[in-house]
């Protein structure tokens, strides 16, 4: 393994938890650092994603060499800015774990876990060529031509391609498949010096360790136990279905999933703490949602609306609520109307059709694949306990909503998911998808990170794991 | 008092859901009576080669499609009266699939039913789940062959031991041991793994681990509730800790699951270096393949278009995969998308492994599935036909 292709890996971690330090403006709270690592992991690799986009068009193989520069740049700015920021009287524990011996020993055993499941996935990323269909199929064919090529070229629709033959185009089925993961692909490619899978696909497990990272710092920020965040941190990387995407790697799907985690994590900071900076990390992560995937597109409309209503007082909420409502039903009424979503187009919806300029027309009706759904969520090993837990939990904890804002908030956002999820499949074409066990999952899997945050909040004072019976201390707010 | 009659409630609601998970029958014997057993030595090798090793077999190499095939041929026996089927192999490589192969009286043709990975203990299937197991069966036999998308056919090979088998009646023995084969058996990686885990296969599973596991906690927070009287946060607590406490085990499943498959894939991948793996894949005949097209195609101007057809659609996307960064498109997709529009001047069409295609030397025509494509013949291999297209040749 090079030295360029290991800095191809700490630079953006560097850069990313520096401009995520940067943006908390000395504020620290516990689980800050660990919450900067896995955030700023994820930020910095869009942010060389993007610098290479900016940087490499017209000589790919150089990308590593030619955002390097600028990535240490960066990060050397955001870290003399947290220099700047410091308040050391204000800095936790910088390994606080959890309260009492068994407690701290459960926090440990728990931590070597995932660890443990960690080197399994990336030993197994290491080894195989690309492997799973559409990541080879799709998500890999742009880089990889474009690093071999040596330059970016245009990827049109089939009969572009065909009708322009003197033209520099290129086409596949996925012509119109969002760059951002291409770019990410082709910042590993150029560090390791050449197109080799194993270390590129090695990546996706980093991903899931920000994942955890980040759920755990985020989680201790808003006041959850050390004890209890590790536990569930656990239990959301310890998912099988989330494991598979990381050892077979070169979907998108686990990336789509970090980043909506992380823009709730950062959204919920801000809710409950009003710190401006975890208000852009939330923007900027939510903003990249359809630069991943399409259905991207999707998630970052239901989050900016969750968001923007519980800008809201309570009144005008419903007044806009009902308002939207009347509009859709007048629009259908009225024959169908056009919505502009960012990373879609133009949507058309009208009575009965959806029409998306990406997918086509989807024609709602009821498709009866509940037994399908049911099957890979509680009796497929996809998700362990997970979809018999979550109802449960939010059966025993629902005077939580009435007393915490921000749970009622996420709760909202979550609902609204799998509102959208369950009149995809049981509504339009994308049932298919669950009968035959493809896509289903993989679009549930999007929206666990949020699930696991909203478990957190919802169980934050409850005394399960540590053996500490002082009174546990609520979810910090504003700090002074 | 009360926590006794906990325990009796527990007990019996544990041997309720493993009974109906195993499909288990009240009337079945403990132990199976008189089970017909066979040596490793007593089945014939039908495919493949393998020697006697006083009641073992031991398989030493592949045949055909490198499948291994030990067969034995029975006297017509019952198959309702026999679903259990217990197998012993040793040393079965992590890179194989098994699959049972039997032949009913009456019936020509066989049926092949795909079985949970053998390890190296004995493994049990119910083949009463299986809806082509009844009549009377007159021939069975063990199939061996490379992991189908994973192995290479040529790497999945070494050497290994049938022990015995048997069949038996329904007991309940045999049916909690089928339970067991199935629930921790392990499985190996498809394409269908990033979608939905679990075997791969269309033979009959039994019930659950997940959904038996949940029965198990559910049941154990019904009693704690009605007969503990369990309320409140200490309700909570309990739920919170069964749950962890099988989540644990579902775990400690799917990590030596994940250890059994990097197994394989050290086998398969560990001693070769990254640009020599991908030559050790599944398709590494379409790997070179690619190759060999990428040198003869090395002259071609960047913009030349390229279109690739095949018979299978994931050979189509994998030689278009392999052949980057040429300029590579999907036959099928631009007849599909571009109705009469001809190909351009100067286009190259592959057509790899498709049976019907071929060139037409005098009139300068490649035909095949209907289409016809005018222009001089680049390349012509056993399975490969490339055609420049050219207008008026």
């Amino acid at each position: 393994m090079s030295l360029g292709y290991c800095l191809a890996w700490l630079l953006p971690w560097v850069t990313g938890a520096g401009i995520c330090l940067a943006l908390n403006r000395g504020r620290r709270l516990p689980g800050d650092l660990a919450a900067a690592a896995g955030t700023g992991f994820l930020l910095g690799l869009f942010l060389a994603a993007v610098l290479g986009k900016l940087l490499a068009l017209e000589n790919t193989g150089a990308t590593f060499a030619r955002v390097a520069p600028w990535l240490a740049g960066i990060g050397i700015l955001a870290w003399a800015a947290v220099f700047a920021f410091r308040h050391p009287s204000r800095s936790p524990s910088l390994l606080a774990s959890a309260d009492g011996f068994v407690g701290r020993l459960l926090w440990f055993l728990l931590l070597a876990a995932i660890l443990i499941r960690l080197d399994a996935i990336v030993a197994e990323a290491l080894l195989r060529p690309t492997f799973p269909w559409d990541a080879w199929s799709a998500w890999a064919v742009k880089p990889k031509a474009w690093f071999l090529l040596g330059h970016h070229v245009v990827y049109v629709p089939i009969q572009e391609w065909l009708a322009r033959p003197a033209a520099d185009l290129r086409t596949s089925a996925i012509w119109d498949y969002p760059e951002l993961l291409a770019w990410i692909q082709i910042w590993f490619a150029s560090a390791a010096g050449g197109w080799n899978e194993p270390l590129i696909n090695a990546v996706w497990t980093g991903v899931l360790g920000a994942i955890g990272l980040a759920s755990y710092g985020h989680w201790r920020a808003l006041g959850i136990r050390p004890g209890l965040s590790m536990l569930l941190v656990y239990g959301l990387l310890s998912l099988p279905l989330l494991d598979a995407h990381a050892a077979l790697a070169g979907y998108a799907d686990l990336w789509l999933a970090a980043a909506f985690g992380m823009a709730v994590l950062c959204w919920l900071r801000w809710v409950r703490q009003r710190n401006p900076g975890q208000l852009v990390l939330a923007l900027l992560f939510a903003v990249c949602l359809p630069l991943i995937k399409l259905e991207g597109a999707v998630w970052l409309m239901l989050f900016a609306a969750v968001a923007l209503l519980g800008l809201l007082s309570r009144r005008l909420r419903w007044i806009v609520l009902a308002a939207l409502v009347v509009c859709i039903g007048v629009g259908i009424a009225l024959g169908g109307f056009h919505v502009p979503i960012f990373g879609l187009g133009w949507v058309h919806v009208s009575w009965g059709q959806v029409t998306i300029p990406a997918l086509g027309e989807l024609d709602l009706y009821w498709r009866p694949v509940g037994s399908e759904m049911l099957s890979g969520l509680l009796t497929l090993p996809n998700w362990h306990l997970l979809w018999y837990l979550v109802p449960l939990v939010v059966l025993l904890r629902w005077r939580v909503f009435v007393a915490d804002r921000s749970a009622r908030s996420l709760s909202t956002l979550v609902a609204a998911c799998v509102a959208f999820l369950f009149v995809l499949f049981f509504f339009t074409d994308a049932s298919a998808w669950a009968e035959n066990y493809t896509s289903a999952n993989r679009l549930v899997l999007h929206v666990v990170p949020a699930v696991f945050t909203l478990m957190a909040l919802l169980l934050a004072d409850t005394n399960v794991v540590s053996a500490d019976k002082r009174q546990v201390p609520r979810a910090p707010t504003v700090p002074a | 008092m009360r926590k006794s009659l906990f325990a009796i409630a527990m007990l019996f609601s544990v041997a309720a859901i493993l009974a109906w998970a195993a499909g288990m029958q009240w009337s079945s014997p403990l132990v199976a009576s008189q089970p017909r057993h066979w040596d490793g030595s007593d089945f014939r090798v039908v495919i493949g080669g393998a020697a006697q090793d006083e009641t073992r077999l031991r398989i030493g190499a592949v045949g055909e499609n490198r499948t291994a095939l030990q067969s034995i041929v029975l006297n017509g026996i019952e198959a309702a009266d026999n679903p259990i089927l217990r197998y012993h192999f040793e040393q079965f490589p992590h890179t194989l699939e098994l699959s049972l192969v039997f032949r009913r009286v009456g019936n020509e043709d066989v049926t092949v039913v795909s079985l949970p990975w053998p390890g190296d203990g004995d493994a049990w299937f119910d083949l009463g789940t299986v809806p082509e197991w009844q009549g009377r069966i007159t021939e069975l036999a063990f199939a061996e062959y490379p992991t189908p998308q994973i192995v290479p056919p040529m790497q999945g090979f070494r050497p290994f031991t049938l022990v015995n088998a048997s069949l038996s009646s329904r007991s309940w023995l045999g049916d909690l041991s089928a339970l067991a084969t199935d629930w921790l058996g392990q499985w190996p990686w498809s394409q269908r793994s990033v979608h939905a885990l679990g075997r791969d296969t269309d033979t009959p599973r039994a019930q659950s681990l997940q959904l038996c596991l949940m029965l198990i906690i559910a049941s154990l927070l019904l009693w704690s509730w009605l007969i503990l009287r369990v309320r409140g946060s200490a309700l909570l607590r309990l739920s919170v800790i069964t749950f962890v406490l099988g989540w644990l085990l579902l775990d400690l499943q799917w990590q030596s699951g994940l250890n059994w498959r990097h197994a394989a894939t050290e086998s398969l991948y560990a001693e070769f270096d990254w640009p020599e793996r991908e030559l050790h894949s599944a398709d590494h005949d379409i790997v070179e393949t690619a190759h060999e097209l990428k040198s003869a195609l090395r002259d071609l101007p960047e913009n030349s278009r390229i279109l690739v057809h095949a018979e299978s659609s994931f050979t189509v996307l994998r030689l278009v995969y392999h052949l980057l960064p040429l300029n590579v498109g999907v036959l099928a997709q631009a007849i599909d998308e571009a109705p009469g529009q001809p190909l351009p001047e100067g286009s190259v069409v592959i057509v790899y492994d498709t049976p019907g295609w071929t060139y037409d030397q005098q009139h300068h025509l490649l035909q095949g599935g209907g289409l016809k494509f005018g222009g001089e013949l680049l390349l012509r291999r056993n399975r490969l036909l490339v055609l420049r297209v050219r207008r008026q040749p």
